[in-house]
């Protein structure tokens, strides 16, 4: 209690703007005219009375410094000193000041942009109550080689009877849902969540009108009515937010169904989803184990940990797999956070890698700023050993350096915030050009950028962090009792040789960061060159592409389908301005589906000899589209029907590799691991390769895949529910539009079209990872590779500066200049090369983490590689040279005269 | 901090000035000084800067309150009076420094 009042006494007091210092000079003053009253009284002179008084009472000073500690928090008092000390400091250098602050500025800024990134992706909480209570639910079967795998209804109605760990369990997918308000209007397609029952009762969110799902209501059950959840942006599109909505009947992918409920604003799940159908509980419809797989949601009651969780499903697993061994055995759950299950894994390792290059170039900024500081330090000798001399102890000193490195680090840090501000302004506007160009809607619920309370506590901690980085040695070396020792005598020369060895060390430190920047600045670089110098194989500009589905409800068999694409065909060439079009099952830039293939008279000994490569179905004018010319034979044409001889053309690739002798035309192939069933396939043409970009995280993969491809006619082959179209066109694709939908439309009118891009765009969208994150990177090789330059040459000028005496004496004696230049070169250029050869290791273990994120670039590129050192060495041979230079034009006699 | 080392002085000084005020009632820095004099046979001659750090010391605990009246001769003076706190604090005090006193004296004491 007493401890805590003498606390906020002594703070108010530190703290206080009114100055107790003058009360209690009254107070003595009285007490000094009391005692001094006293001694009149006993007869002394009123001088002699007064000068007693002083003596008895010792000085008014150290009273008054005495009454200061016993008043006020000392240090703190004292850092109240240093922050306004170093103020003026600040003032007095503004040249080393403004480098200070603009460098660690540079340094702050980069990695609160890095951080204002990686907080939008990865670091927000995700906006549900206790969203850490929210797990996903999936199951896993090491013994059959399954790694994950979603639940089928009967795995959810099994969980939902046995479990108790969770408050109830549900199951949620995604789905393409083509929604229009009536039937007579043109369907658009959007995002759709599938929900089963007791989803948004997990994830504790209430529509915003009307109901949830609900198996009660019959909602996803056989025999319920079909249903429909809108989200807000929908229900503002379709119906201009009528609140009378509920129980309006629309158009889903072609059959009616009830709206039921509109969601509030924002609120999309799993990913971008805005609009939810109930998934169907029909346990008829599949057996045991079979049927579509879900993810499962559930919310863990109150007090049940998600240890306890898993053990308690595992046990209800391990129940069931005895139970049905057929269809469960082997399997066992798996229990993770929503945020986990949400957020690929892959973003994780990028972003922290981003951060760790953003800090590298930090540490750089703080190497430089100490050098820099140290410098000035040197310079402030005499300051430092006069404070010494005065009663500063060793710690005051460190603590007074420090403090104003601090001081500049928070401007510095107030700047960087700012910085980050504007980085992350760059960075968002740049996604959503990116977004736009590629049709890509919106980000994921999930991504949010903001700068919030993270932010500035990450910038505080860099800030704190960068001062204490750039402040301790230059303090620690300054405060150094030999340091303030040698001062006294005013002597030089020991101090020169210790500076020196500190700022090699720091130097060799600055060079090996830039090094490993560079390096993997250098791989994105490449990876970018690479991805917009690729060869394609076809024309990448004037494509149109868009994509087409046919309801299974319309289109129940293949010849049905085959009929529409069939009549779609020459529709879309009739557009005007569309000079060639074609129907596919992808298109060229996604990899198609791979498949098992047999060449005719080839003995095969195991099924692992089977050649495994890509197969495409085309109508004929797809290689026209494209651009591609035929190497040899002849294109499909529309002659090759499903009732003439099975053809098929294969890729140069596929040719060189499979098809041995001269004559490829004519060999025959079939599909399958010798399967009788399947028809062989006569060769009839040969073309270029058309690359591929790997699946998966959308091209931030290597790009190492079998390029052996063939192709089918699509009048010979499976005809899918769903197609792709190309068009080739005069002028801008994307300004056809409006004329191919009305082609699309003429054929059957409830048939929407989606992902509409040009060619361009698809490629952009797999791959606008590297553009844009190659800037970034960049960013922090330049801004490495110059502050290690300019603290190099910091060094090395002040080193020459300081030897000018020296330099004048060797002159004097008859130095030749050129070896006096190379000998101060030798001392930039030690750290240079010892900074090089660490960097260059560290640079090759941090690449090889970085392999994923690289287009067909190895991650120890011997060129990139090359590329670095050349130009380290490069920039730190200008760094060495321009002031070392300065040597031939010592004046010797000024050099000695000066002083 | 520098407070430790005269951490047994600083609290008999505590004790002098509490007992002091409760003799004397209200008095000034001065008027304490002369008395801790008298009392000790000019034994004990404190200088300001021991004495008013300690004041303060004492104020930031709550155990006296200053505030300025006129001294004997009307001269303006800051008087420092007892507080019920200050009060309760000078029982202990003294208790406690009977105590250590009776045990230092037997131990002191020649052996009979």
């Amino acid at each position: 209690m007493s401890s805590l009042r003498v606390l906020w006494c002594r703070l108010r007091s530190a703290f206080s703007r009114s100055d107790p210092t003058a009360d209690l000079d009254e107070e003595l003053r009285a007490h000094l005219d009391l005692l001094t009253d006293e001694n009149l009284r006993r007869g002394l002179t009123p001088l002699e009375a007064r000068r007693q008084a002083n003596l008895a009472l010792g000085g008014m000073t150290q009273t008054r410094e005495a009454s200061r500690d016993a008043r006020g928090i000392r240090w703190l008092s004292e850092l109240g000193r240093d922050l306004r000390l170093g103020a003026r400091t600040m003032r007095h250098n503004p040249v080393v000041s403004i480098t200070v602050i603009a460098t660690l500025g540079l340094g702050i800024g980069l990695t609160s942009t890095v951080f204002n990134i990686t907080n939008g992706f990865v670091h927000k909480p995700l906006p549900f109550a206790d969203a850490n209570r929210v797990m996903v639910l999936g199951l896993t079967n090491p013994a059959r080689d399954i790694a994950s795998a979603g639940l089928t209804i009967h795995d959810l109605s099994d969980w939902r009877e046995r479990q108790s760990a969770f408050e109830d369990v549900a199951v949620f997918g995604s789905v393409a849902v083509d929604l229009s308000s009536d039937p007579d209007h043109q369907p658009e397609r959007y995002p759709g969540g599938l929900f089963s029952a007791g989803v948004l009762e997990a994830l504790e969110v209430r529509p915003l009108l009307g109901r949830a799902f609900d198996e009660q209501a019959g909602d996803g059950l056989p025999n319920g009515q079909p249903v429909v959840i809108l989200g807000y942006a929908v229900w503002q599109d379709l119906f201009a937010g009528a609140p009378n909505v509920i129980g309006r009947a629309v158009q889903v992918n072609g059959r009616p169904a009830t709206v039921i409920g509109v969601m509030p604003e924002g609120f999309r799940f799993p990913n971008i989803e805005q609009v939810w159908l109930p998934i169907t509980m029909d346990s008829r419809a599949s057996a045991r184990g079979e049927g579509p797989r879900y993810s499962g949601i559930a919310r863990l009651r109150d007090g049940v940990s998600p240890r306890q969780a898993e053990a308690s499903l595992a046990a209800v697993a391990a129940q069931l797999a005895l139970e049905y061994p057929v269809s469960n055995a082997g399997f066992s759950p798996t229990i993770t956070t929503l945020k986990q299950a949400l957020v690929p894994t892959g973003y994780y390792g990028l972003f922290y890698m981003l951060l760790a290059a953003a800090m590298g170039v930090l540490l750089i900024a703080c190497a430089n700023v100490a050098n820099l500081l140290t410098g000035r330090a040197s310079g402030r000798t005499h300051e430092f050993a006069v404070r010494h001399a005065l009663g500063a102890g060793r710690g005051r000193l460190f603590r007074q350096l420090t403090t104003e490195v601090l001081v500049l680090a928070i401007v510095g840090g107030v700047v960087g915030f700012g910085l980050g501000h504007i980085g992350l302004q760059w960075f968002t506007t740049r996604l959503s050009e990116v977004g736009t160009a590629v049709g890509a809607g919106e980000l994921p619920f999930w991504v949010h950028f903001e700068q919030d309370y993270r932010v500035v506590l990450f910038v505080v901690c860099m800030t704190v962090f960068s001062g204490v980085a750039a402040g301790i040695l230059p303090a620690f070396r300054a405060s150094a009792p030999d340091a303030i020792e040698s001062t006294k005598v005013w002597s030089r020369g020991s101090m020169t040789l210790r500076m020196g060895r500190l700022a090699r060390g720091l130097i060799a430190t600055e060079v090996t960061m830039s090094c490993v920047l560079l390096v993997l600045t250098g791989l994105m670089v490449k990876s970018a060159l690479h991805l917009s110098a690729v060869d394609w194989g076809y024309t990448t500009s004037d494509v149109f592409t868009a994509w087409v589905s046919l309801p299974d409800t319309d289109y129940t068999d293949a010849e049905s389908r085959h009929r529409f694409y069939e009549e779609l065909l020459p529709r879309l060439t009739a557009v005007p301005g569309v000079t060639a079009a074609a129907l596919s099952d992808a298109l060229p830039p996604y990899r198609a589906g791979e498949w098992a293939v047999e060449i005719q008279a080839h003995p095969y000994v195991s099924d692992g000899d089977y050649p495994v490569v890509r197969m495409g179905t085309v109508t004929p004018d797809y290689f026209r589209t494209f651009d591609v010319p035929v190497a040899h034979g002849r294109t499909f044409t529309s002659a090759d029907r499903s009732d003439t001889q099975p053809v098929a053309i294969v890729n140069e690739t596929f040719a060189r590799l499979y098809l041995s002798g001269d004559a490829i035309l004519g060999q025959r192939i079939r599909t399958g691991r010798h399967d009788v069933e399947a028809r062989w396939m006569t060769v009839v043409g040969v073309v270029p390769d058309m690359r591929a970009l790997p699946r998966g995280m959308e091209g931030v993969q290597s790009s190492a895949q079998n390029p052996a491809c063939f192709y089918i006619p699509m009048a010979q082959g499976q005809t899918g529910s769903e197609a792709a179209i190309a068009l080739r066109t005069q002028g801008p694709p994307l300004a056809m539009t409006t004329e191919v939908r009305t082609a699309v439309r003429s054929v059957d009118p409830k048939i929407t079209m989606y992902k509409v891009l040009s060619l361009e765009g698809v490629i952009l969208r797999m791959t606008w990872f590297y553009p844009v994150f190659q800037t970034l990177f960049v960013a922090f090789g330049v801004g490495a590779i110059l502050l290690a330059a300019v603290g190099l040459y910091g060094v090395m000028s002040f080193a020459v500066t300081r030897r000018t005496q020296e330099f004048g004496v060797r002159l004097a004696l008859g130095a030749e200049p050129r070896r006096l230049v190379w000998l101060v070169m030798r001392v930039g250029m030690r750290p240079l090369a010892t900074g090089l050869g660490i960097g260059l290791v560290l640079a090759a273990l941090a690449a090889g983490s970085m392999q994923m994120l690289l287009y067909d670039v190895s991650a120890h590129d011997g060129m990139v590689f090359a590329i670095v050192v050349l130009t380290l060495v490069g920039v730190g041979f200008l760094a060495c040279f321009i002031p070392a230079r300065r040597v031939v034009r010592i004046d010797p006699m000024a050099a000695l005269t000066a002083e | 901090m520098a407070d430790e080392k005269t951490d047994v002085l600083q609290g008999t000084l505590d004790l002098m000035v509490l007992k002091t005020l409760d003799t004397l009632g209200p008095m000034h820095g001065y008027g304490i000084a002369q008395r801790l004099l008298q009392v000790s046979d000019s034994a004990l001659q404190l200088n300001q800067g021991t004495l008013y750090p300690a004041l303060i010391r004492l104020e930031q605990r709550g155990w006296v309150k200053p505030e300025w009246g006129r001294s004997e001769n009307n001269r303006r003076a800051r008087f420092y009076r007892l507080t019920g706190a200050g009060r309760k604090r000078l029982k202990i005090e003294a208790e406690k420094w009977e105590k250590t006193a009776s045990i230092m004296a037997r131990l002191l004491q020649p052996e009979a």
